[in-house]
Protein backbone atom coordinates (compact mmCIF):
# COMPACT_ATOMS: atom_id res chain seq x y z
CA UNK A 1 0.00 0.00 0.00
CA UNK A 2 2.92 2.55 1.06
CA UNK A 3 4.57 1.56 -3.01
CA UNK A 4 1.61 2.43 -4.33
CA UNK A 5 0.82 5.45 -2.63
CA UNK A 6 4.82 6.77 -3.66
CA UNK A 7 3.83 6.02 -6.51
CA UNK A 8 0.47 7.87 -7.22
CA UNK A 9 2.09 10.88 -5.48
CA UNK A 10 4.96 10.56 -8.49
CA UNK A 11 2.41 9.84 -11.55
CA UNK A 12 0.09 12.76 -10.34
CA UNK A 13 2.26 15.15 -8.85
CA UNK A 14 4.15 14.89 -12.20
CA UNK A 15 1.13 15.46 -14.22
CA UNK A 16 -0.11 18.75 -12.74
CA UNK A 17 3.25 20.08 -12.60
CA UNK A 18 4.19 19.03 -16.26
CA UNK A 19 0.29 20.71 -16.78
CA UNK A 20 0.82 23.84 -14.87
CA UNK A 21 4.57 24.16 -16.63
CA UNK A 22 2.74 23.92 -20.16
CA UNK A 23 0.55 26.41 -19.71
CA UNK A 24 2.97 28.52 -17.78
CA UNK A 25 5.17 28.15 -20.96
CA UNK A 26 2.74 27.35 -24.08
CA UNK A 27 2.75 30.95 -25.20
CA UNK A 28 0.45 32.64 -27.82
CA UNK A 29 -1.30 30.11 -29.73
CA UNK A 30 -1.96 31.04 -33.73
CA UNK A 31 -5.26 30.78 -34.34
CA UNK A 32 -5.15 30.10 -37.98
CA UNK A 33 -8.10 30.87 -39.16
CA UNK A 34 -10.43 30.50 -36.36
CA UNK A 35 -11.25 34.22 -35.97
CA UNK A 36 -14.56 34.43 -36.85
CA UNK A 37 -17.36 35.22 -34.80
CA UNK A 38 -19.95 32.54 -34.18
CA UNK A 39 -22.20 32.96 -37.27
CA UNK A 40 -26.23 32.66 -37.02
CA UNK A 41 -26.96 31.36 -40.58
CA UNK A 42 -30.20 32.72 -40.65
CA UNK A 43 -29.46 36.25 -39.98
CA UNK A 44 -26.36 36.28 -42.78
CA UNK A 45 -29.21 36.45 -45.83
CA UNK A 46 -26.58 36.98 -48.52
CA UNK A 47 -23.01 36.63 -48.36
CA UNK A 48 -20.60 39.13 -49.42
CA UNK A 49 -18.34 37.53 -51.92
CA UNK A 50 -14.93 39.28 -49.94
CA UNK A 51 -11.98 37.59 -51.38
CA UNK A 52 -11.56 35.16 -53.69
CA UNK A 53 -11.49 31.29 -52.76
CA UNK A 54 -8.38 29.80 -52.96
CA UNK A 55 -9.35 26.11 -53.13
CA UNK A 56 -12.41 27.20 -55.87
CA UNK A 57 -10.17 28.73 -58.43
CA UNK A 58 -8.48 26.49 -61.28
CA UNK B 1 -27.82 8.00 -62.79
CA UNK B 2 -26.33 5.66 -65.73
CA UNK B 3 -24.79 7.53 -68.13
CA UNK B 4 -24.62 5.16 -71.39
CA UNK B 5 -23.54 7.69 -73.67
CA UNK B 6 -21.21 10.45 -72.33
CA UNK B 7 -19.33 12.65 -73.99
CA UNK B 8 -16.60 14.65 -73.48
CA UNK B 9 -16.45 18.55 -73.71
CA UNK B 10 -13.03 19.55 -72.16
CA UNK B 11 -14.46 23.21 -72.32
CA UNK B 12 -18.17 21.84 -70.13
CA UNK B 13 -15.49 19.93 -67.62
CA UNK B 14 -13.32 23.07 -67.08
CA UNK B 15 -16.34 25.64 -66.61
CA UNK B 16 -19.12 24.12 -64.48
CA UNK B 17 -18.18 20.57 -63.20
CA UNK B 18 -14.66 20.80 -61.91
CA UNK B 19 -15.46 23.81 -59.98
CA UNK B 20 -18.14 22.40 -58.50
CA UNK B 21 -17.01 18.83 -57.88
CA UNK B 22 -14.33 20.73 -56.03
CA UNK B 23 -16.82 22.11 -53.69
CA UNK B 24 -18.82 19.44 -53.56
CA UNK B 25 -15.55 17.35 -52.08
CA UNK B 26 -14.95 19.80 -49.69
CA UNK B 27 -18.07 19.84 -48.32
CA UNK B 28 -18.60 16.50 -48.05
CA UNK B 29 -15.07 16.10 -46.48
CA UNK B 30 -15.95 18.77 -43.88
CA UNK B 31 -19.63 17.07 -43.26
CA UNK B 32 -17.81 13.71 -42.50
CA UNK B 33 -15.14 15.52 -40.20
CA UNK B 34 -17.72 17.07 -38.34
CA UNK B 35 -19.34 13.73 -36.94
CA UNK B 36 -22.49 14.09 -40.47
CA UNK B 37 -24.17 11.08 -41.11
CA UNK B 38 -23.54 9.26 -44.40
CA UNK B 39 -26.94 9.51 -45.23
CA UNK B 40 -27.53 13.50 -44.52
CA UNK B 41 -24.05 13.92 -46.27
CA UNK B 42 -25.39 12.39 -49.49
CA UNK B 43 -28.84 14.04 -49.60
CA UNK B 44 -26.92 17.49 -48.95
CA UNK B 45 -24.81 17.56 -51.98
CA UNK B 46 -27.50 16.01 -54.01
CA UNK B 47 -29.69 18.62 -52.98
CA UNK B 48 -26.70 21.46 -54.33
CA UNK B 49 -25.58 19.30 -57.48
CA UNK B 50 -29.19 19.60 -58.64
CA UNK B 51 -29.50 23.02 -59.05
CA UNK B 52 -26.47 22.99 -61.40
CA UNK B 53 -28.28 20.07 -63.08
CA UNK B 54 -26.42 17.19 -62.36
CA UNK B 55 -26.16 14.34 -60.22
CA UNK B 56 -23.49 13.06 -57.71
CA UNK B 57 -22.05 9.91 -56.17
CA UNK B 58 -20.04 9.50 -53.41
CA UNK B 59 -18.23 7.06 -52.06
CA UNK B 60 -17.24 7.03 -48.67
CA UNK B 61 -14.16 5.15 -47.22
CA UNK B 62 -12.17 5.22 -44.03
CA UNK B 63 -10.04 7.97 -44.66
CA UNK B 64 -10.72 9.40 -48.12
CA UNK B 65 -14.10 10.40 -50.04
CA UNK B 66 -14.22 9.72 -53.59
CA UNK B 67 -16.86 12.65 -55.28
CA UNK B 68 -18.33 12.07 -59.03
CA UNK B 69 -19.98 14.51 -60.49
CA UNK B 70 -22.29 13.96 -64.18
CA UNK B 71 -24.10 16.46 -66.15
CA UNK B 72 -27.27 15.57 -66.87
CA UNK B 73 -27.97 16.71 -70.39
CA UNK B 74 -24.21 15.66 -72.06
CA UNK B 75 -22.95 13.07 -69.72
CA UNK B 76 -19.91 14.46 -68.74
CA UNK B 77 -18.33 13.69 -65.70
CA UNK B 78 -15.80 15.08 -63.20
CA UNK B 79 -14.27 12.80 -60.47
CA UNK B 80 -12.52 13.79 -57.55
CA UNK B 81 -10.70 12.08 -54.50
CA UNK B 82 -10.25 13.86 -51.19
CA UNK B 83 -8.81 13.23 -47.77
CA UNK B 84 -11.73 12.97 -44.78
CA UNK B 85 -10.44 16.40 -42.90
CA UNK B 86 -9.55 15.26 -39.31
CA UNK B 87 -11.70 17.46 -36.90
CA UNK B 88 -13.23 17.03 -33.73
CA UNK B 89 -17.42 16.21 -34.28
CA UNK B 90 -19.08 19.95 -33.98
CA UNK B 91 -22.81 19.57 -34.50
CA UNK B 92 -22.70 23.63 -35.01
CA UNK B 93 -21.23 23.11 -37.91
CA UNK B 94 -22.89 20.39 -39.32
CA UNK B 95 -26.15 22.45 -38.43
CA UNK B 96 -24.71 25.18 -40.51
CA UNK B 97 -23.46 23.50 -43.46
CA UNK B 98 -26.93 21.44 -43.43
CA UNK B 99 -28.33 24.99 -43.71
CA UNK B 100 -26.51 26.18 -46.02
CA UNK B 101 -27.33 23.14 -48.57
CA UNK B 102 -30.91 24.05 -48.39
CA UNK B 103 -30.28 27.92 -49.20
CA UNK B 104 -28.50 26.49 -52.33
CA UNK B 105 -31.10 24.21 -52.96
CA UNK B 106 -33.80 26.80 -52.88
CA UNK B 107 -32.03 29.25 -55.03
CA UNK B 108 -31.89 32.00 -52.10
CA UNK B 109 -27.75 31.38 -52.42
CA UNK B 110 -26.00 30.92 -55.81
CA UNK B 111 -23.48 28.30 -56.23
CA UNK B 112 -20.82 31.32 -56.69
CA UNK B 113 -21.43 32.23 -53.42
CA UNK B 114 -21.97 29.07 -51.73
CA UNK B 115 -18.27 28.64 -51.87
CA UNK B 116 -16.94 31.71 -49.66
CA UNK B 117 -20.07 30.79 -47.44
CA UNK B 118 -18.65 27.64 -46.69
CA UNK B 119 -15.01 28.84 -45.95
CA UNK B 120 -16.83 31.73 -43.51
CA UNK B 121 -18.91 28.46 -41.91
CA UNK B 122 -15.50 26.47 -41.69
CA UNK B 123 -13.96 29.54 -39.57
CA UNK B 124 -16.36 29.56 -37.15
CA UNK B 125 -15.29 29.46 -33.33
CA UNK B 126 -15.87 26.76 -31.76
CA UNK B 127 -16.98 26.69 -27.17
CA UNK B 128 -14.80 28.54 -25.25
CA UNK B 129 -12.29 25.19 -24.46
CA UNK B 130 -11.90 26.22 -20.35
CA UNK B 131 -15.96 26.58 -20.10
CA UNK B 132 -15.97 23.19 -22.24
CA UNK B 133 -13.45 21.87 -19.48
CA UNK B 134 -15.80 22.69 -16.69
CA UNK B 135 -19.04 21.18 -17.72
CA UNK B 136 -16.90 17.83 -18.96
CA UNK B 137 -16.19 18.16 -15.42
CA UNK B 138 -19.47 18.29 -14.12
CA UNK B 139 -20.69 15.66 -16.58
CA UNK B 140 -18.60 12.95 -15.45
CA UNK B 141 -19.10 14.01 -11.93
CA UNK B 142 -22.73 13.06 -12.85
CA UNK B 143 -21.93 10.03 -14.51
CA UNK B 144 -20.30 8.82 -11.22
CA UNK B 145 -23.82 9.73 -9.55
CA UNK B 146 -25.85 7.65 -12.06
CA UNK B 147 -23.36 4.86 -11.07
CA UNK B 148 -23.99 4.80 -7.57
CA UNK B 149 -21.12 6.94 -6.33
CA UNK B 150 -20.93 8.91 -3.12
CA UNK B 151 -20.28 12.82 -3.24
CA UNK B 152 -16.62 11.76 -2.43
CA UNK B 153 -16.61 9.44 -5.40
CA UNK B 154 -18.03 12.37 -7.56
CA UNK B 155 -15.21 14.36 -6.21
CA UNK B 156 -12.43 12.20 -6.94
CA UNK B 157 -14.15 11.69 -10.83
CA UNK B 158 -14.15 15.75 -10.81
CA UNK B 159 -10.44 15.75 -10.17
CA UNK B 160 -9.21 13.23 -12.73
CA UNK B 161 -11.51 14.41 -15.13
CA UNK B 162 -9.92 18.07 -15.17
CA UNK B 163 -6.89 16.96 -15.03
CA UNK B 164 -7.23 14.55 -17.64
CA UNK B 165 -8.92 16.85 -20.08
CA UNK B 166 -6.78 19.73 -19.81
CA UNK B 167 -3.86 16.91 -20.80
CA UNK B 168 -5.88 15.78 -23.08
CA UNK B 169 -5.68 19.43 -24.55
CA UNK B 170 -2.54 20.58 -24.28
CA UNK B 171 -1.27 17.06 -26.06
CA UNK B 172 -3.52 17.64 -28.95
CA UNK B 173 -2.54 20.87 -29.56
CA UNK B 174 1.02 19.53 -29.16
CA UNK B 175 0.28 17.69 -32.41
CA UNK B 176 0.63 14.22 -30.72
CA UNK B 177 -1.14 11.43 -31.83
CA UNK B 178 -4.75 11.16 -30.86
CA UNK B 179 -4.37 7.20 -29.72
CA UNK B 180 -1.46 8.30 -27.50
CA UNK B 181 -3.04 11.30 -25.95
CA UNK B 182 -6.43 8.57 -25.15
CA UNK B 183 -3.73 6.41 -23.44
CA UNK B 184 -1.53 8.76 -21.21
CA UNK B 185 -5.52 10.63 -20.72
CA UNK B 186 -6.58 7.39 -19.44
CA UNK B 187 -3.77 6.45 -17.92
CA UNK B 188 -3.38 9.73 -15.52
CA UNK B 189 -7.13 9.85 -14.72
CA UNK B 190 -7.53 6.24 -13.74
CA UNK B 191 -4.37 6.77 -11.19
CA UNK B 192 -5.90 10.06 -10.15
CA UNK B 193 -8.97 8.04 -9.75
CA UNK B 194 -7.21 5.31 -7.86
CA UNK B 195 -6.62 7.57 -4.79
CA UNK B 196 -10.12 7.01 -3.59
CA UNK B 197 -8.58 2.67 -2.92
CA UNK B 198 -5.80 3.99 -1.72
CA UNK B 199 -6.53 6.49 0.80
CA UNK B 200 -9.82 5.29 2.12
CA UNK B 201 -11.60 8.67 1.08
CA UNK B 202 -14.67 6.59 -0.75
CA UNK B 203 -16.87 3.70 0.14
CA UNK B 204 -17.27 3.38 -3.92
CA UNK B 205 -13.91 3.75 -5.00
CA UNK B 206 -14.36 0.97 -7.95
CA UNK B 207 -17.08 3.36 -9.26
CA UNK B 208 -15.03 6.42 -9.16
CA UNK B 209 -12.44 4.37 -11.17
CA UNK B 210 -14.79 3.09 -13.89
CA UNK B 211 -16.06 6.34 -14.27
CA UNK B 212 -13.42 8.44 -14.08
CA UNK B 213 -12.39 7.59 -17.77
CA UNK B 214 -15.73 7.60 -19.25
CA UNK B 215 -15.26 11.34 -20.68
CA UNK B 216 -12.69 9.92 -23.32
CA UNK B 217 -15.28 7.23 -24.33
CA UNK B 218 -16.17 8.22 -28.34
CA UNK B 219 -19.83 7.48 -27.81
CA UNK B 220 -20.65 9.61 -30.85
CA UNK B 221 -18.93 7.79 -33.70
CA UNK B 222 -20.16 4.61 -32.33
CA UNK B 223 -24.26 5.45 -32.46
CA UNK B 224 -23.03 6.98 -36.17
CA UNK B 225 -21.47 3.88 -37.11
CA UNK B 226 -24.45 2.20 -36.21
CA UNK B 227 -26.69 4.82 -37.74
CA UNK B 228 -24.37 4.57 -41.25
CA UNK B 229 -24.91 0.48 -40.94
CA UNK B 230 -28.24 0.48 -41.05
CA UNK B 231 -28.51 3.17 -44.07
CA UNK B 232 -26.21 0.91 -45.84
CA UNK B 233 -23.63 2.95 -46.26
CA UNK B 234 -21.20 -0.06 -44.78
CA UNK B 235 -18.02 1.03 -45.31
CA UNK B 236 -18.41 4.47 -43.37
CA UNK B 237 -19.81 2.23 -40.54
CA UNK B 238 -17.21 0.32 -40.56
CA UNK B 239 -14.46 2.96 -40.53
CA UNK B 240 -16.10 4.67 -38.02
CA UNK B 241 -16.35 1.73 -35.91
CA UNK B 242 -13.13 1.15 -35.58
CA UNK B 243 -11.40 4.28 -35.17
CA UNK B 244 -13.94 4.28 -31.90
CA UNK B 245 -12.88 0.79 -30.89
CA UNK B 246 -9.26 1.69 -31.13
CA UNK B 247 -9.94 4.66 -29.22
CA UNK B 248 -11.57 2.14 -26.61
CA UNK B 249 -8.71 0.12 -26.52
CA UNK B 250 -6.57 2.95 -25.64
CA UNK B 251 -8.84 3.63 -22.77
CA UNK B 252 -8.56 0.20 -21.54
CA UNK B 253 -4.69 0.06 -21.73
CA UNK B 254 -4.77 2.67 -19.89
CA UNK B 255 -7.11 1.67 -17.01
CA UNK B 256 -5.61 -1.94 -17.27
CA UNK B 257 -2.07 -0.47 -16.61
CA UNK B 258 -2.95 1.79 -14.10
CA UNK B 259 -5.04 -1.42 -12.00
CA UNK B 260 -1.51 -3.73 -12.77
CA UNK B 261 0.90 -0.55 -11.47
CA UNK B 262 -1.50 0.46 -8.91
CA UNK B 263 -1.75 -3.56 -7.72
CA UNK B 264 -5.60 -3.00 -7.40
CA UNK B 265 -7.94 -5.73 -6.64
CA UNK B 266 -11.02 -6.57 -8.08
CA UNK B 267 -14.02 -5.53 -6.15
CA UNK B 268 -17.10 -7.63 -6.42
CA UNK B 269 -16.66 -10.13 -8.90
CA UNK C 1 -41.93 11.23 -1.75
CA UNK C 2 -38.12 9.28 -2.10
CA UNK C 3 -39.37 8.34 -5.34
CA UNK C 4 -40.03 11.30 -6.37
CA UNK C 5 -36.87 12.35 -5.29
CA UNK C 6 -34.96 9.62 -7.01
CA UNK C 7 -36.55 10.04 -10.16
CA UNK C 8 -35.86 13.81 -9.85
CA UNK C 9 -32.19 13.36 -9.10
CA UNK C 10 -31.96 11.10 -12.18
CA UNK C 11 -33.23 13.13 -14.60
CA UNK C 12 -30.84 16.16 -13.37
CA UNK C 13 -27.67 14.06 -12.99
CA UNK C 14 -28.36 12.76 -16.58
CA UNK C 15 -29.63 15.98 -17.94
CA UNK C 16 -25.83 17.27 -16.63
CA UNK C 17 -24.03 14.74 -18.05
CA UNK C 18 -25.69 15.33 -21.70
CA UNK C 19 -25.18 18.51 -21.37
CA UNK C 20 -21.35 18.13 -20.92
CA UNK C 21 -20.99 15.84 -22.91
CA UNK C 22 -22.73 17.44 -25.79
CA UNK C 23 -20.95 20.44 -25.20
CA UNK C 24 -17.77 18.79 -26.26
CA UNK C 25 -19.68 17.73 -29.66
CA UNK C 26 -19.72 21.82 -30.09
CA UNK C 27 -23.52 21.99 -30.69
CA UNK C 28 -25.41 24.92 -31.62
CA UNK C 29 -25.59 26.78 -28.24
CA UNK C 30 -29.34 27.24 -28.65
CA UNK C 31 -29.53 23.16 -28.79
CA UNK C 32 -27.61 22.74 -25.25
CA UNK C 33 -30.30 22.95 -22.93
CA UNK C 34 -32.50 20.61 -24.94
CA UNK C 35 -29.73 18.16 -25.18
CA UNK C 36 -30.16 18.04 -21.18
CA UNK C 37 -33.80 18.12 -20.96
CA UNK C 38 -34.38 14.80 -23.53
CA UNK C 39 -31.83 13.20 -21.80
CA UNK C 40 -32.91 13.34 -18.46
CA UNK C 41 -36.51 12.43 -20.37
CA UNK C 42 -35.24 9.19 -21.43
CA UNK C 43 -33.10 8.55 -18.53
CA UNK C 44 -36.42 9.03 -16.31
CA UNK C 45 -38.38 6.52 -18.36
CA UNK C 46 -35.46 3.80 -18.33
CA UNK C 47 -35.24 4.37 -14.58
CA UNK C 48 -39.11 3.93 -14.08
CA UNK C 49 -39.07 0.71 -16.41
CA UNK C 50 -36.34 -0.85 -14.60
CA UNK C 51 -38.01 0.38 -10.97
CA UNK C 52 -41.32 -0.17 -11.44
CA UNK C 53 -41.49 -2.55 -14.00
CA UNK C 54 -39.95 -6.32 -14.45
CA UNK C 55 -38.34 -4.47 -17.70
CA UNK C 56 -34.48 -5.36 -17.37
CA UNK C 57 -32.31 -2.81 -19.04
CA UNK C 58 -32.23 -3.96 -22.74
CA UNK C 59 -35.47 -3.10 -22.97
CA UNK C 60 -36.13 -0.27 -20.47
CA UNK C 61 -33.11 1.05 -22.81
CA UNK C 62 -34.57 0.16 -25.75
CA UNK C 63 -38.41 2.70 -24.67
CA UNK C 64 -35.89 4.95 -23.27
CA UNK C 65 -34.04 5.89 -26.57
CA UNK C 66 -37.18 5.93 -28.34
CA UNK C 67 -38.51 8.66 -26.26
CA UNK C 68 -35.51 10.61 -26.96
CA UNK C 69 -35.66 9.90 -30.88
CA UNK C 70 -39.33 11.11 -31.25
CA UNK C 71 -38.27 14.23 -28.93
CA UNK C 72 -35.67 15.10 -31.04
CA UNK C 73 -37.43 14.55 -34.28
CA UNK C 74 -40.21 16.54 -32.88
CA UNK C 75 -37.66 19.54 -31.39
CA UNK C 76 -35.16 19.34 -34.69
CA UNK C 77 -37.18 21.25 -37.05
CA UNK C 78 -38.42 23.55 -34.38
CA UNK C 79 -34.73 24.73 -33.72
CA UNK C 80 -33.40 24.10 -37.41
CA UNK C 81 -30.97 21.72 -36.39
CA UNK C 82 -30.26 18.21 -37.89
CA UNK C 83 -32.04 15.96 -34.95
CA UNK C 84 -28.69 13.84 -34.03
CA UNK C 85 -27.80 17.19 -32.57
CA UNK C 86 -29.61 16.74 -29.92
CA UNK C 87 -30.35 12.46 -29.76
CA UNK C 88 -26.73 11.53 -30.23
CA UNK C 89 -25.36 13.51 -26.72
CA UNK C 90 -28.47 12.82 -24.76
CA UNK C 91 -28.10 8.94 -25.76
CA UNK C 92 -25.15 9.57 -23.87
CA UNK C 93 -25.98 9.10 -20.37
CA UNK C 94 -27.49 5.87 -20.87
CA UNK C 95 -24.44 3.93 -22.16
CA UNK C 96 -23.74 1.24 -19.71
CA UNK C 97 -20.19 1.90 -18.45
CA UNK C 98 -20.11 -0.42 -15.45
CA UNK C 99 -21.01 -3.55 -17.39
CA UNK C 100 -17.90 -2.41 -19.97
CA UNK C 101 -15.56 -1.55 -17.16
CA UNK C 102 -16.98 -5.31 -15.68
CA UNK C 103 -16.22 -6.73 -18.28
CA UNK C 104 -12.23 -5.16 -18.91
CA UNK C 105 -12.01 -6.44 -15.02
CA UNK C 106 -13.28 -10.12 -15.93
CA UNK C 107 -10.79 -9.75 -19.11
CA UNK C 108 -7.62 -8.87 -16.99
CA UNK C 109 -8.46 -11.38 -13.81
CA UNK C 110 -8.72 -14.07 -16.30
CA UNK C 111 -5.45 -13.17 -18.02
CA UNK C 112 -3.90 -13.74 -14.24
CA UNK C 113 -5.85 -16.45 -13.10
CA UNK C 114 -4.24 -19.49 -11.73
CA UNK C 115 -6.45 -22.07 -12.35
CA UNK C 116 -8.80 -22.88 -15.03
CA UNK C 117 -12.22 -22.78 -12.59
CA UNK C 118 -10.83 -18.88 -11.97
CA UNK C 119 -9.98 -18.26 -15.71
CA UNK C 120 -13.94 -19.63 -16.68
CA UNK C 121 -15.10 -17.83 -13.43
CA UNK C 122 -13.94 -14.40 -14.88
CA UNK C 123 -14.28 -14.84 -19.02
CA UNK C 124 -17.93 -15.73 -17.54
CA UNK C 125 -17.91 -12.35 -15.72
CA UNK C 126 -15.91 -10.83 -18.88
CA UNK C 127 -18.52 -12.43 -21.74
CA UNK C 128 -21.96 -11.65 -19.85
CA UNK C 129 -20.73 -8.00 -19.02
CA UNK C 130 -20.01 -7.64 -22.82
CA UNK C 131 -22.64 -9.37 -24.16
CA UNK C 132 -24.97 -7.05 -21.96
CA UNK C 133 -23.55 -3.27 -23.08
CA UNK C 134 -23.30 -4.52 -26.87
CA UNK C 135 -26.72 -5.10 -26.61
CA UNK C 136 -27.68 -2.33 -24.61
CA UNK C 137 -25.87 0.29 -26.99
CA UNK C 138 -27.30 -1.37 -30.38
CA UNK C 139 -30.83 -1.31 -28.72
CA UNK C 140 -30.22 2.47 -27.54
CA UNK C 141 -29.40 3.22 -31.41
CA UNK C 142 -31.88 1.45 -33.04
CA UNK C 143 -34.37 2.90 -30.28
CA UNK C 144 -33.80 6.55 -31.20
CA UNK C 145 -33.25 5.64 -35.05
CA UNK C 146 -36.75 4.35 -35.30
CA UNK C 147 -38.78 7.70 -35.14
CA UNK C 148 -35.98 9.14 -37.14
CA UNK C 149 -36.70 6.60 -39.89
CA UNK C 150 -40.22 6.62 -39.74
CA UNK C 151 -40.25 9.91 -39.87
CA UNK C 152 -37.63 10.60 -42.69
CA UNK C 153 -38.92 13.44 -43.98
CA UNK C 154 -38.87 15.78 -41.01
CA UNK C 155 -35.27 14.24 -40.18
CA UNK C 156 -33.69 15.64 -43.52
CA UNK C 157 -35.56 18.66 -43.92
CA UNK C 158 -34.91 19.69 -40.43
CA UNK C 159 -32.64 22.37 -41.04
CA UNK C 160 -34.55 23.93 -44.18
CA UNK C 161 -34.89 27.49 -43.65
Amino acid sequence: MLTARVIWFIIVGGAVVSVVLALLFRGEKSLGTRHCRFIEMDSDPIPIVKDECDDCDD
Amino acid sequence: MNVTTATTDPALVEQRLRPLCRFLARYASAMLGCGATGERIVKNIRRMAAVADATVDIIILPAHIDVSVTDYQTGCTCQLSRPIDLMPVSYNLNTLLSKLSWKVAERKVSLEDACPMFDRIMRTKPLNKWKVMGVVTLANASFCRLFGGDPAAMLIVAAATCLGYTIKKLMLEGRNGLLFTVLVCAFISAVTASGGYLFSLTTTPDVALGTSVLYLIPGIPYINSVNDLITGHYLCAVGRFLHAAMITACIALGLTATLLIMNLGMVGL
Amino acid sequence: MSIIWDILSDGFFSALAAIGFSAVSNPPRVALKWCGLIAALGHVTRYCLMTFTPAGIVPASLAGALVVGVLAVVIGPRLKCPPETFSYPALLPMIPGIYAYRSMQGFVMALSAASEQEFSHYFYVCQSNFVTCVFVILCMVIGQMIPALVFKRLTYTATKG
